[in-house]
């Protein structure tokens, strides 16, 4: 990464500067000793260039290796601890001398004080829906160089993120198809005008099959055998499929960052980035969209903070903050 | 890019720029099939065609079938920031003469332009009229002689018009971006995709709730707003054709001038085919941050000159980003004003460029072999048609046949009428 990619990010952060100026004194975070555990890329630095502007003790924890035991915390969070020992505190998770941590979703921590974001609107909105749409989706057109304009994209899953996908692919003029386990969530498709179908009759006239939900790259394999000959496979979930790429009979690159796989019947389809999620991708979210989030996260520490005294717990964020966070957005909105 | 032609690092080259044109070929359904049997009728052999498009693997697939057909090719980049080394490196191998190389300055160029113009075509499918342009210029001889000019874009339609009007086009000139086949579909989804796709790109920028403005309602500037709107930014459109502008207002844009747009903008495409559409006057309008692109056929849409000498400072953020300092703003221009989705990406998409290719591969084949007149003409009705109806048979869709009892050849009204 360019040493230049950080300030160029610190241009397009300004939520997080609104909160840091309006939530937090100017004493209070140099006080503090901060461990983020956050994808890295230039976002990320940027946040960490912000905190220690403001006086901060910020270290960046290596965050592939995971901080806390991977069946207790979701992989995509932000921890803020406040003591120097920290890292080696979650690593033993029932030592209570951990203050607090804050977590895009709901998870259990033990002793750790939590605050998830997991039931926030604007994080949903800016991170699942507008920018792992965006990201997912433009990053397929840049590798592949196609269009979507008049091809076949199945989206499997329709959570918020899957919303997000959909409708960019459809956006960009993609014949946008749902499938989910859940009739409630396909009826919501249908009310946008997606076409609703079984996984049986959708997977083979499919063009692109966008893996959105956990658990869509197996759901896929196990029915390899209906895909059409050269269909894409792209994984926009949270999470990667090990060695997806493994599963097939012999692979061959065809370009940087697409495969062409050859399955047991002698078929091949062309699987991009190995499987890997799209748009957790080194800077794969906009700017715009870690700006809210992390300014999410920095409403977090500060409900963190409000509550030192009282026991472990995991709770949502406060409305009041991402209250805070809209009205610095719509501030700037009305400036412009 | 190393032009090494011996060695490892040359063959690798190679084979990235063969896997380059096969990913093109593969997605190129009507350049391989309809094209294909056109090209190949043995009209085409010892044919000398100069190919000067932006030097990628979309084009250069169709020097390769253009050569596969009989033809002497000799091929160009038609600007000096699009050219591909990998995919130059791969027709050299192939056989192709190649006189453009990667990353050259705008004098190389000019150089490079001038030996295709030494080439002496008799037949030049080209891009803003680049090549037409200067073989006229510096090879009049040649300019006499020349059977015949595809043209590619709006940009090289206007000034082959302007060589007509003055009396100065002694050849047919096919106006390929005229053809349904090519503007409705390159111009528009085209440029309208991979502009924004690169703006994003390089910018690490969301488009939902940012405002763009979009200089130039034309096909292209269309394509950018429809595409910008459908991904939730506010559009605004700054456009001097009264028809144009109304268009730009019903279809929902807030239509305004400089004036207007300007200041709200976070991100200007310009998109007009000519030049100074941003130009020095404008740059008091420009908001702090703002970034600005170009998506029209001239690096000169943007006066980055005149940019250049009214910033207190200039600096790089990136090796696609260029920051003017003007007082307290600071103005982005992504890859120096040249067209920021193919300096800046990977180009129109494959399957568009198989349109706008078909109809340059069609429209080369009706020059070698129809009598034309001298001037400029448009690719005819039945053979855009045909372009279309490969392309639809090969997405598998159906066309609808008219049924005679829909056709109305007001036969009442026309018997109603003595004159």
């Amino acid at each position: 990464m360019s040493g230049a990619a950080t300030p160029w990010a610190a241009r397009f952060m300004p939520v997080c500067n609104g909160v840091l100026d309006t939530v937090f004194t100017a004493d209070e975070l140099g006080a503090l000793a901060l461990s983020i555990a956050l994808p890295p890329g230039r976002g990320t630095n940027a946040l960490i260039d912000l905190l220690k502007a403001r006086g901060a003790n910020v270290a960046a924890l290596d965050f592939d290796e995971g901080i806390f035991p991977p069946a207790r915390a979701d992989k995509a969070h932000v921890v803020l601890g406040f003591k120097p020992e920290f890292e080696q505190c979650v690593a033993q998770p029932d030592v209570n001398t951990v203050w607090g941590a804050t977590l895009a979703q709901d998870a259990a921590l033990g002793d750790v004080r939590a605050v998830h974001l997991g039931k926030s609107d604007l994080r949903a909105h800016f991170e699942d829906y507008s920018g792992a749409g965006q990201a997912g989706v433009m990053t397929f057109l840049d590798i592949t160089n196609l269009q979507l304009a008049g091809r076949s994209a199945l989206v499997l899953g329709f959570d918020t993120k899957a919303r997000g996908v959909a409708a960019c692919a459809r956006a960009l003029g993609a014949q946008v198809s749902v499938v989910d386990d859940d009739p409630r969530a396909l009826v919501m498709a249908v009310a946008r005008g997606y076409a609703a179908q079984d996984i049986k009759l959708a997977l083979p006239g499919a063009d692109i099959i966008l893996c959105v939900t956990r658990g869509a790259l197996q759901t896929l394999l196990e029915r390899i055998e209906v895909l059409q000959p050269g269909a894409f496979v792209v994984n926009v979930a949270d999470d990667a499929y090990h060695d997806f790429l493994g599963r097939f009979a012999s692979i061959e690159p065809l370009r940087e960052s697409v495969h062409a796989c050859r399955c047991t019947d002698g078929k091949s389809i062309r699987v991009i980035a190995g499987a890997r999620p799209l748009a957790d991708a080194p800077d794969g979210l906009p700017l715009e969209c870690l700006d809210v989030v992390f300014a999410l996260h920095l409403c977090a520490l500060r409900q963190i903070l409000d509550t030192n005294a009282a026991p472990p717990q995991v709770t949502p964020l406060e409305a009041k903050y991402e209250k805070a966070v809209a009205e610095i957005l719509l501030s700037r909105h009305r400036r412009s | 890019m190393s032009n090494d032609t011996n060695g490892p690092n040359h063959q690798a080259l190679v084979d990235i720029g063969r896997a380059k044109i096969a990913w093109a070929k593969n997605h190129s359904p009507v350049l391989g099939s309809f094209v294909f049997k056109h090209l190949n009728d043995g009209t085409l052999r010892n044919k000398r065609i100069a190919v000067v498009v932006h030097l990628e693997a979309k084009t250069a697939y169709l020097a390769t079938l253009l050569a596969n057909a009989g033809a002497n090719v000799v091929a160009a980049g038609s600007n000096p920031a699009t050219t591909d080394g990998a995919v130059v490196a791969a027709l050299r191998d192939a056989g192709i003469h190649v006189v453009s190389d990667a990353g050259s300055d705008l004098a190389t160029w000019e150089r490079e332009l001038h030996r295709a113009a030494d080439f002496e075509p008799d037949y030049v499918i080209d891009d803003g009229a680049e090549l037409t342009a200067r073989i006229g210029k510096y090879r009049p001889d040649v300019f006499q002689s020349l059977k015949g000019v595809s043209e590619q874009t709006t940009t090289g339609t206007a000034r082959l018009y302007a060589l007509e009007h003055a009396g100065k086009l002694p050849f047919p000139a096919l106006t390929a971006n005229n053809a349904r086949c090519k503007h409705m579909f390159d111009n528009r989804y085209g440029t309208g995709q991979t502009t924004l796709q690169a703006v994003l790109r390089l910018s690490g920028r969301r488009l939902a709730g940012s405002k763009i403005a979009v200089i130039g309602y034309g096909y292209v500037g269309r394509g950018i707003a429809e595409y910008a709107a459908k991904l939730h930014a506010r559009v605004m459109v700054i456009e001097v054709d009264p028809v144009r502008a109304l268009e730009a207002h019903m279809d929902g844009h807030h239509v305004g001038t400089a004036h207007d747009v300007l200041p709200h903008a976070e991100f200007v495409i310009t998109a007009t085919g000519g030049i100074r559409a941003l130009a020095r006057q404008d740059f008091s309008l420009l908001t702090h941050d703002v970034i600005l692109a170009n998506a029209g056929h001239h690096d000169l849409e943007i006066d980055v000159d005149a940019l250049s000498n009214a910033a207190d400072t200039i600096s790089h953020p990136s090796p696609d980003t260029t920051t003017y300092t003007l007082g307290t703003r600071d103005v982005h221009v992504l890859c120096n004003g040249a067209l920021v989705n193919i300096a800046g990406g990977s180009g129109h998409p494959v399957e568009i460029m198989d349109l706008s290719f078909a109809v340059q591969g069609i429209g080369a084949h009706y020059l070698i072999n129809t009598p034309l007149d001298p001037g400029v003409h448009v690719l005819p009705k039945v053979l855009d048609d045909a372009i279309a109806r490969s392309k639809l048979e090969s997405l598998g869709v159906t066309l609808a046949q008219p049924r005679p009892e829909q056709v109305d050849r007001h036969d009442g009204l026309i018997d109603e009428i003595e004159l």
